[in-house]
């Protein structure tokens, strides 16, 4: 799979730059009635795939870890990326999870200490 | 049910189903609900229901609908009104009307079921999640309203339930019904506090069937074939259960009056082979006339051998079943016959259905006063309209095509009693009679011990006792007839009026035996002399003091006048001696055993020569008239006693003829010996 460093898209900031590693997950979402049925044949209504992204960020500097920190702390976002399914760049709406970061020079006045972090953004819809 | 593809049907019981949910909603109106007719629009527009353009329905999609439960709970012979549950995060207003349709993939593509329309009726925010939880039922809510009747009677049934229909701006979905045709003469429903839904399950309840809405329509339908067949790919791994089987239904009982008067019909084979299913229909007011069992064929043609399953069943979703839809489950070896009547759908991050059917209520009746049928039975009926005053007892039997009734029926203008019989046992006062109507008492008979009133008039009066100042019948029959003071007939038939007047073109008295007698007697008693008169068979006698003075008899070959008098001398007159008696022959007694004293005649020609005879006119004669012939009675004219009466007041014609016979004898000698003389 290709992926280039432009092709993942924050609130419209360019995120390659930023990062390690991106983990794309495609996970299926399974409505409550799923179960067996009678015959013993595992059934269920599909929700759909909702795509999941996990970010892995390298060490920060303080105005990265500046511009970053709104995008995290809001409660959804805007992401673009390239679906392989849909074979195109596709936007989605997603909400994320905590996120943390370690600075472990806080004592040294070293500002680009920031250690690297993960969080996931995980689509609020299924792929259409 | 409901129309969906092969397809469909084969994707639900998929693993990976996907579906869909539409919810479209025309908001911001209320419902004029005082006859359903109008809604009125937000900015305060009247519009009718029915022009409410689809451009003006807004949809929400599955996004921001967060569950939906479609849930038809119904019973055979009932009305079944659908529920629309649903949360989302559209506010709409009470009286919105929302349409739901049910969407599956199919082949790339959604296959939608639509649910109809709802009118949301109760709604509920969720502030922790910022929703509106709605509760909305299907247009079967338009007939919550107060029942009116607008029927000209007599009408249908049908045309009851089209206008109840109309009256709540509803359409009827179908063109008949079981006993849709039945009269109805008067509205049933007077007098009840019941809104136009209750109206419909009546309805219902007597066509055997159940009903619910199609749309705006109402549908009336019973159990409906199809030949749908679910095995265990559309039911859950738990809670699929099977009762007993309900049914063959195989009788129909109606119950009133707290179940003192029952009818029912039954199929006595089905009961000998399966026992008895029996349906109870209880205090319908349409079965409360005594056609009621006029009812009974139509709905056991739709209900009779009805079985299904009861059961409780949970489904991983089928939503094509619709109500009263018959279907099969096939699982296993087992078949069930099922029958939806209860429905619940919902739709919450996936599909789930639960079917579940119970039994309706059965009674099996002790059987006081019914048999198999109306149709050669007793009844009795109670109808008391409290509204218009009336109150109506009816029993009757009918046997055969004859019907035996016994009713009383009470209004304000009345009170009639109708019956072969009435029996009224103890003191009975009739008062008030005399106002300007007719107080009339007909019937071929009227059997009593004494009647007292101050008129009678009847065909025939029978009585031991008649009394009354007037009497007046075609017959009178009884011991004592008597009006109390001028006019009585006693025990032995004897008749006393102080005066008596008969009066008729033609009046004949008659005996009735063959009896000899004098049967008719005329009596009148005169200065202490008794007068009688009587006459029997061809005879007619005059008694004077008891003695006979007359008598005039006739006999099969001749008649007989006989008279007599104190002096023994029989009398014969005409006219007072004024008239003429005519006859052949005239003879006078002259036989020896009648007679006595003789005395030989001599001198006749004496007594010839001693009368004069004159020509004359009895005075009533004109003088024209010819003359008479004859001796004259009177002092101033010479006549002789030998040839007058014994009252000496006429001729006695044989006593003159006789002095004449004597005289011709006596000239005849003389002339003899003259001859004689001569001839010396």
């Amino acid at each position: 799979m290709y992926i280039d460093k432009n092709s993942l898209i924050i609130n419209g900031i360019n995120m390659g730059q930023y990062l390690t590693e991106v983990e794309y997950n495609y996970p299926k979402l399974w409505g409550g009635d799923s179960g067996r049925n009678l015959k013993g044949d595992q059934t269920g209504t599909f929700l759909g795939v909702y795509p999941k992204l996990k970010l892995t960020f390298r060490e920060l500097t303080q105005n990265e870890l500046e511009l970053i920190a709104p995008i995290l702390d809001s409660p959804t976002q805007n992401v673009t990326y390239y679906d392989p399914n849909k074979k195109a760049m596709t936007t989605m709406s997603t909400y994320t999870g905590d996120w943390a970061t370690t600075n472990k020079n806080i004592f040294s006045n070293v500002t680009d200490a920031n250690e690297s972090f993960q969080i996931s953004f995980i689509a609020r819809s299924r792929r259409t | 049910m409901k129309q969906v593809s092969t397809g469909y049907k084969n994707q639900i019981k998929e693993m990976g189903r996907e579906i869909d949910s539409i919810i479209s909603y025309y908001n911001h109106y209320q419902v004029i609900t005082e006859n359903n007719k109008y809604i009125l629009t937000e900015d305060g527009q009247k519009i009718l229901t029915e022009q409410i353009k689809e451009s003006s329905y807004i949809d929400i999609t599955a996004e921001d609908i967060y569950s939906i439960k479609i849930i038809s709970h119904g019973d055979l012979l009932k009305t079944m009104m659908k529920e629309l549950d649903f949360e989302v995060k559209q506010n709409m207003k009470i009286g919105s009307i929302v349409r739901y349709k049910f969407g599956l993939k199919v082949n790339g593509e959604y296959e939608y079921v639509d649910y109809g329309n709802f009118i949301v009726n109760e709604k509920e925010y969720n502030e922790d999640t910022q929703t509106y939880s709605y509760k909305a039922y299907d247009m079967m809510l338009k007939s919550m309203i107060p029942y009116k009747d607008t029927n000209d009677y007599p009408t249908t049934l049908y045309d009851v339930l089209n206008n109840v229909l109309e009256y709540c701006d509803l359409g009827l979905g179908v063109t008949e019904f079981p006993n849709s045709d039945r009269d109805i003469y008067d509205d049933p429903f007077r007098g009840l506090d019941i809104t136009c839904r209750d109206v419909l399950d009546f309805i219902t309840e007597v066509t055997g069937c159940s009903s619910y809405m199609d749309g705006n329509d109402f549908i009336i339908m019973g159990p409906n074939d199809t030949d749908i067949i679910l095995d265990e790919n559309s039911f859950k791994d738990t809670n699929v259960k099977f009762n007993e089987v309900y049914g063959p239904i195989n009788s129909i009982l109606f119950s009133r009056s707290e179940d003192t008067d029952v009818v029912e019909i039954k199929d006595e084979t089905s009961i000998e082979k399966n026992g008895v299913t029996q349906i109870k229909i209880k205090d319908n007011p349409l079965l409360e006339g005594k056609d009621r069992s006029d009812y009974f064929e139509e709905m056991f043609d739709v209900l009779n051998g009805l079985t299904y399953s009861i059961n409780e069943l949970s489904s991983i979703g089928i939503t094509y079943l619709d109500y009263l839809d018959k279907f099969k489950i096939v699982i296993g070896e087992n078949e069930y016959n099922c029958l939806l009547l209860n429905d619940e759908i919902n739709v919450e991050q996936g599909l789930e259905e639960t079917i579940f059917t119970d039994e309706i209520e059965e009674t099996e009746q002790e059987y006081r006063t019914s048999r198999l049928s109306d149709k050669d039975q007793k009844w009795a009926n109670i109808q008391v309209k409290k509204d218009i005053g009336e109150i109506a007892l009816e029993v009757g039997e009918k046997v055969g095509n004859n019907e035996i009734i016994s009713a009383i029926n009470l209004s304000t203008e009345s009170a009639t009693i109708q019956a072969n019989k009435v029996n009224l046992n103890g003191y009975v006062t009739v008062s008030d009679l005399s106002g300007s109507g007719t107080t009339t008492i007909n019937g071929s008979n009227i059997t009593t011990g004494t009647i007292s009133a101050n008129r009678v008039s009847g065909g025939t009066l029978t009585g031991t006792t008649i009394s009354g100042n007037t009497i007046t019948g075609g017959s009178i029959t009884g011991t004592t007839i008597s009006n109390g003071n001028a006019f009585s007939v006693d025990s032995s038939g004897k008749v006393t009026a102080s005066d008596m007047d008969i009066t008729g073109g033609s009046i004949v008295l008659t005996r009735n035996n063959t009896g000899q007698g004098m049967p008719f007697t005329i009596l009148q008693n005169y200065q202490g002399v008794e007068y009688k008169a009587q006459m029997g068979a061809g005879a007619l006698n005059f008694y004077t003091g008891g003695t006979r003075r007359a008598s005039f008899s006739a006999g099969t070959t001749d008649a007989r006048l006989f008279m007599s008098g104190s002096d023994n001398v029989q009398r014969i007159s005409a006219y007072g001696g004024t008239g003429n008696i005519t006859c052949v022959s005239l003879t006078q007694t002259s036989k020896e055993e009648e007679k006595k004293n003789f005395e030989k005649l001599d001198n006749a020609i004496d007594i010839v020569k001693d009368v004069d005879i004159y020509k004359y006119n009895l005075k009533f004669e004109e003088d024209k008239d010819k003359k008479h012939i004859g001796f004259v009675i009177g002092d101033k004219y010479n006549y002789r006693k030998e040839i007058t009466s014994s009252e000496n007041d006429g001729a006695d014609l044989y006593s003159m003829v006789s002095v004449l016979w004597q005289a011709v004898k006596e000239q005849q000698q003389e002339i003899e010996e003259l001859r004689k003389l001569v001839n010396k």
